[in-house]
């Protein structure tokens, strides 16, 4: 049993299950010191971590479930009624205002005018059906007239001062210009409220979901849809008037009145000399009044028969006449329903351009901004520039490798925010870059040994299913002939070409000799040495005599030998246009 | 599934849904904040020992043991300031980038963000090898710190250079303009989060004012792209920090 510790006088343990007791003595006899690591965890013991997987979990949860919520709301926000959202409580107070991307912008813009431009193609149809059905309904009127003595008359004596239109104006077309520029107008109207409502439709989309525009996306889109409302209005097309559209029928009535009056002229005429001898025959008690009455009965008779001649024309041919002033009507308004549509093309086309602008003007990159982006973007534009204007220039340089090189590098750029303007200015210039016409043709050789005479020639020459003729020249019986033809063919760069040549030989006594040649190349125009826009290809072919051929017609021209014939073919290309859109560099 | 994934998966999820939730919810109220918490709370946690057991290791062989100073350079108020800075810092940095992120930035931000969580995870392993803790740990941190975030910032600088949208009206702005056009971002209320992050919005307006005025010396583009990428070094190190999280509290094992 341990002494106490007011007996051993030994140290005191403080803390632990041995409070108020001495502490114990080593195996030599001495007080045990105190422990150096007394309140610290003991080495090797295991470390109390805070749980905080839970809490990761479950924060992780948490935000998930929020985030969905909150994404699925913002969904549903966008997608419900207006109205009803106006009182949904996930609405904030206050709006974020989004400046939206040039892309975007563009985006909305193309997509507004492509909305704008089916919407007036749809209208264009009813509504000058609507402006033309009056004319149409006027049809059978005008026709009785047409069909009346009167009505004959007056055709007669206006078509003898050439103002057969002005009673076509007054009965067909009575208030037309008035209509059609009202359609004008309303197709305008039609093309900008399109547009707008298509740009309000995405500006509410926003609102809905709780965003605005930002005031740069607002100024460009203000700024867009005012340019809009005077980028070429579809009223500035240029839309036949009624008098034009009245003297252009009248015309034609004019031409089937001369024939008429001609053929009726005889007729009557025989009626009126017979009446009239009848008339004298039975007047000829009354002395000299014979005369008087032979006349009386002249005009009686001719009337009468006028009348009757009419009313003949009208059961033979009414339906007919009618016909065609109703098939006159539709051509017109067949050719204003074409116009139209190319306005409108072309206002789509100008719109387009004018938001490219307004693109432009809106933000750009860092890249863009700084010199080293503007002097990329600057050398792609000068190479494009630079291989268009070597084109634009030379029609030797217009092959058809060149070509395609110089759409694919357009095409390439078409999206990009600097060029794409430029790229698209190309590719359309580009668009009649393969054509060219054939100027002159020289065709010069001279006839098979045996069959030269020193007699003239003549014939034809067929370029590409193109006949030509070839006028009667002569031809001398050692030199031969010089044919030199100015056809204006159109051709294609990098087409076949295919021709073939018919020639008669004009003999005094005996019959007419023919003879024929063809071949074949390739319209190549690379290595022009003159340059510019003009080229001539030297070809060849032989002729051969036709024994069996009766007529130009029936020459055979597929022959492989014979004598030989130099052609050389004079092209000319059109200038390409001078590019607008090049982009400022310095 | 192979450890190091789940770690960066499990810390790349919970980044993207706190910066997610706050930025949806930020244009709703300022209690958006709240989104933040949990990440902050676990970089604040995670950085902590990163901060203070290298020092304290360094400590343990720099001091002798009878020394006195040793209760003072306990390297704790070091290891405050460190952490406390390096939390408030990346955490309103990245809330920052967060709300003007566009979509291929924010797609971008996100790769990063996993690779750098995963070679972390791999790296360590790795420096395991040859190192003690908690010198194995630190040194991950830094060397993929630094592996990463320099291929990052040149990636981010030149997609910023390429597609980053600055407003046309920047180009004539005089400068208070070009700050309200910076400031337009902000949502129109006037709460002390947009206080705050009115500053960095009016910076970055300002940086962006003096690269358009002096749009005649290219290279300030290229400066200013590189400077604001360089917030990708704060992802990464945020990413291995959580990453480290993941792996000492949630995914935990007897050894580690």
């Amino acid at each position: 049993m341990a002494k106490p510790p007011k007996d051993t006088q030994g140290p005191i343990v403080g803390t632990g299950p041995t409070r108020g007791h001495n502490r114990s003595r080593n195996k030599d006899g001495r007080w045990r010191a105190k422990r150096s690591d007394a309140g610290t965890a003991r080495e090797g013991g295991p470390k109390v971590k805070p749980n905080l997987a839970r809490w990761f979990w479950g924060s992780i949860i948490f935000m998930a479930t929020l985030s969905i919520l909150l994404s699925v709301m913002a969904m549903l926000h966008q997608g419900a009624d207006i109205t009803v959202r106006a009182q949904d409580e996930y609405v904030p107070a206050n709006r974020s205002p989004i400046e939206v991307s040039a892309s975007e912008l563009e985006n909305r813009l193309s997509a507004a005018n492509l909305a704008a431009t089916d919407a007036v193609r749809r209208q264009i149809v009813p509504m000058l059906d609507a402006a033309y059905q009056p004319a149409y309904d006027a049809v059978p009127k005008y026709v009785e007239y047409h069909y009346s003595v009167w009505g004959e008359y007056a055709e007669l004596g206006a078509a003898a001062i050439g103002d057969v239109g002005a009673k076509l104006e007054e009965v067909l077309f009575s208030g037309l210009e008035p209509r059609l520029e009202s359609v004008s107008v309303r197709l305008d109207e039609v093309f900008s409220s399109t547009f707008q409502v298509e740009i309000e439709k995405e500006i509410t989309r926003m609102a809905v979901s709780g965003a605005t525009l930002g005031p740069l996306t607002e100024n460009a889109i203000g700024n867009a849809l005012r340019r809009m409302l005077v980028t070429v209005p579809v009223g500035t097309a240029a839309i036949t008037g009624t008098k034009a559209i009245a003297a252009m029928v009248a015309k034609k009535i004019a031409a089937k009145l001369a024939t008429k009056a001609a053929l009726k002229a005889g007729g009557k005429w025989a009626v009126v000399g017979t009446t009239a001898g009848a008339a004298a025959a039975l007047c000829s008690w009354s002395g000299p009044g014979a005369g008087l009455c032979a006349a009386a009965g002249g005009v009686g008779a001719w009337l009468v028969a006028d009348y009757g001649i009419v009313k003949l024309d009208e059961y033979w041919n009414r339906e007919e006449f009618e016909a065609e002033l109703l098939e006159m009507i539709d051509e017109q308004k067949f050719a204003l329903q074409v116009a139209l549509k190319n306005a409108v093309t072309a206002r789509a086309l100008a719109v387009q351009e004018m938001s490219g602008v307004v693109v432009e003007q809106h933000d750009f990159t860092l890249r863009e901004l700084s010199g080293v982006g503007n002097g990329e973007i600057c050398r792609t534009a000068t190479e494009l520039v630079t291989r268009y204007d070597v084109m634009r220039g030379s029609l030797g340089e217009r092959t058809p490798e060149a070509l395609s090189v110089l759409r694919a590098a357009a095409a390439v750029e078409a999206s990009n925010l600097s060029i794409g303007r430029l790229a698209q200015e190309i590719t359309d210039n580009l668009s009649d870059a393969e054509r060219m016409t054939v100027t002159s043709v020289e065709i010069k050789g001279n006839l098979p040994q045996d069959q030269r005479a020193g007699r003239d020639v003549s014939g034809r020459l067929v370029v590409n299913g193109n006949s030509i003729e070839i006028p009667q020249i002569s031809s001398d019986e050692s030199n031969g002939f010089v044919i030199v033809l100015e056809p204006e063919i159109n051709l294609l760069v990098g087409e076949p070409l295919d021709y073939a040549i018919a020639l008669e030989q004009h003999l005094r006594i005996w019959g007419h000799r023919y003879f024929g040649g063809e071949g074949k190349s390739q319209i190549a125009t690379a290595g022009n040495e003159a340059g510019g826009l003009e080229h001539w290809i030297n070809l060849s072919t032989q002729i051969s005599y036709d024994e069996h051929a009766g007529s130009l017609n029936e020459v055979s021209t597929n022959s492989t030998v014979g004598e030989p014939l130099s052609l050389v073919f004079g092209l000319r290309a059109p200038s390409l246009p001078t590019l607008q859109k090049v982009p400022e560099c310095q | 599934m192979c450890r190091p994934i789940q770690i960066a998966i499990l810390a790349t999820l919970l980044a993207t849904f706190s910066f997610y939730l706050w930025r949806i919810s930020f244009n709703y109220s300022d209690w958006a904040v709240l989104a933040l918490i949990p990440l902050t709370v676990i970089i604040a946690t995670s950085i902590w020992p990163l901060t203070l057991d290298p020092w304290k290791a360094r400590l343990d062989i720099a001091l002798r043991a009878e020394s006195t100073w040793k209760k003072w350079l306990t390297g704790r108020l070091r290891a405050i300031l460190l952490s406390s800075a390096f939390t408030l810092g990346s955490v309103t940095l990245l809330a920052w980038q967060a709300l003007r992120a566009s979509v291929i930035e924010a797609a971008l931000m996100f790769i990063i963000f996993f690779v750098s969580a995963l070679s972390y995870s791999f790296g360590q392993r790795l420096l395991l090898r040859h190192f003690h803790q908690p010198f194995a740990r630190a040194f991950a941190t830094s060397l993929v710190t630094w592996c990463l975030a320099v291929p990052a910032t040149i990636g981010i600088a030149v997609v910023s250079w390429n597609f980053a949208v600055i407003p046309g009206r920047m180009m004539d702005a005089g400068f208070q303009e070009a700050l309200q056009i910076g400031l337009l971002q902000l949502p129109p209320r006037d709460g002390w989060l947009s206080n705050i992050l009115s500053v960095l919005f009016g910076y970055e307006a300002a940086k962006i004012w003096v690269v358009v005025q002096l749009r005649d010396y290219p290279v300030l583009g290229w400066i200013f792209s590189l400077d604001s990428a360089l917030f990708s070094f704060i992802l990464c190190r945020t990413s291995i920090i959580v990453a480290q999280f993941v792996e000492v509290h949630v995914l935990t094992r007897n050894e580690v």
